[in-house]
């Protein structure tokens, strides 16, 4: 059985478009081409307060 | 991220002086600038210290390094570069100001270019972010500055999904540290190249250069 993939994605600040990355593989895998987020992918929220 | 000498084409295998909340600025040099230019230096500056940034440019380093080198060490240490060009610049010298530009964008660096009056930047500048000298130059000086800490956000984000990739986390984490200063990124850093099992790599290795930023 194939192990499940874990898909998010982010919003590029820059570029103001969502880049999709698969977690499992460490790598991003797709960037979004128009506005809005990738339908049916969670998005990624930040982890940690800076200090 | 390993970085390759533009002197000789070797690998850059010693520690670099990272620069934290630097900006790189990239500008014609001399006493013979265009007065509008050695306005902009100040106005920018200004900026960047109000925004608690340090500013560096060619004539800040003194080292008994060839030029080009230690031109080099600054744009590759900084996290922020500002170009500066303005029509009144000499060819040669605006050849400088976009290949400096150019290290920068290759090395993930933020970047933006500051137009003063009627020049044309190359097609191949056609993506990177410019600021023109207008009504609208200040606020869009401060946009772009404060835009930094959205992007140190996104790097920091990257870092920690990408964990199953480490030396891609640790650039990632490393470019947060650059854009923010705060030493909760490298120890970050430290913690995925604990978890890599590298420990008997030498101080030269591309994986410790990396991680001791």
């Amino acid at each position: 059985m194939s192990k499940k993939k874990d898909i998010v994605q982010v919003r590029n600040p820059r570029s103001g478009h969502f880049v999709k990355i698969d977690r499992t593989a460490g790598k991003i895998i797709d960037h979004k081409k128009s506005d809005g987020a990738y339908k049916g992918v969670p998005i990624a929220r930040k982890s940690s307060k800076r200090k | 991220m390993i970085f390759y000498r533009p002197t000789d084409g070797d690998v850059h295998n010693v520690q670099m002086n990272w620069r934290p909340r630097t900006c790189f600025l990239m500008l014609a040099m001399g006493d013979q600038l265009p007065d509008e230019v050695k306005r902009m230096k100040q106005r920018v500056s200004t900026a960047l210290t109000r925004a608690k940034f340090d500013v560096v440019d060619a004539a800040s380093a003194t080292t008994g390094k060839d030029y080009l080198l230690k031109i080099w060490t600054l744009a590759v240490s900084c996290p922020v570069g500002i170009a500066i060009v303005h029509e009144g610049i000499k060819p040669e010298t605006m050849a400088n100001i976009y290949y400096e530009l150019g290290w920068m964008q290759a090395y993930g660096r933020e970047t933006v270019v500051i137009k003063i009056g009627d020049v044309k930047l190359p097609s191949d500048f056609v993506r990177t972010e410019y600021i023109a000298l207008d009504a609208n130059f200040t606020r869009n000086l401060k946009g772009f500055l404060n835009s930094l800490g959205d992007r140190a956000d996104y790097y920091e984000r990257l870092a920690s999904l990408l964990e199953q990739n480490p030396l891609l986390a640790i650039d990632y984490m490393r470019r947060a540290y650059l854009l923010t200063g705060c030493s909760e990124f490298k120890h970050n850093a430290k913690h995925i190249f604990d978890s890599m099992g590298l420990h008997d790599t030498t101080g030269a290795s591309i994986e410790r250069l990396m991680v001791n930023f």
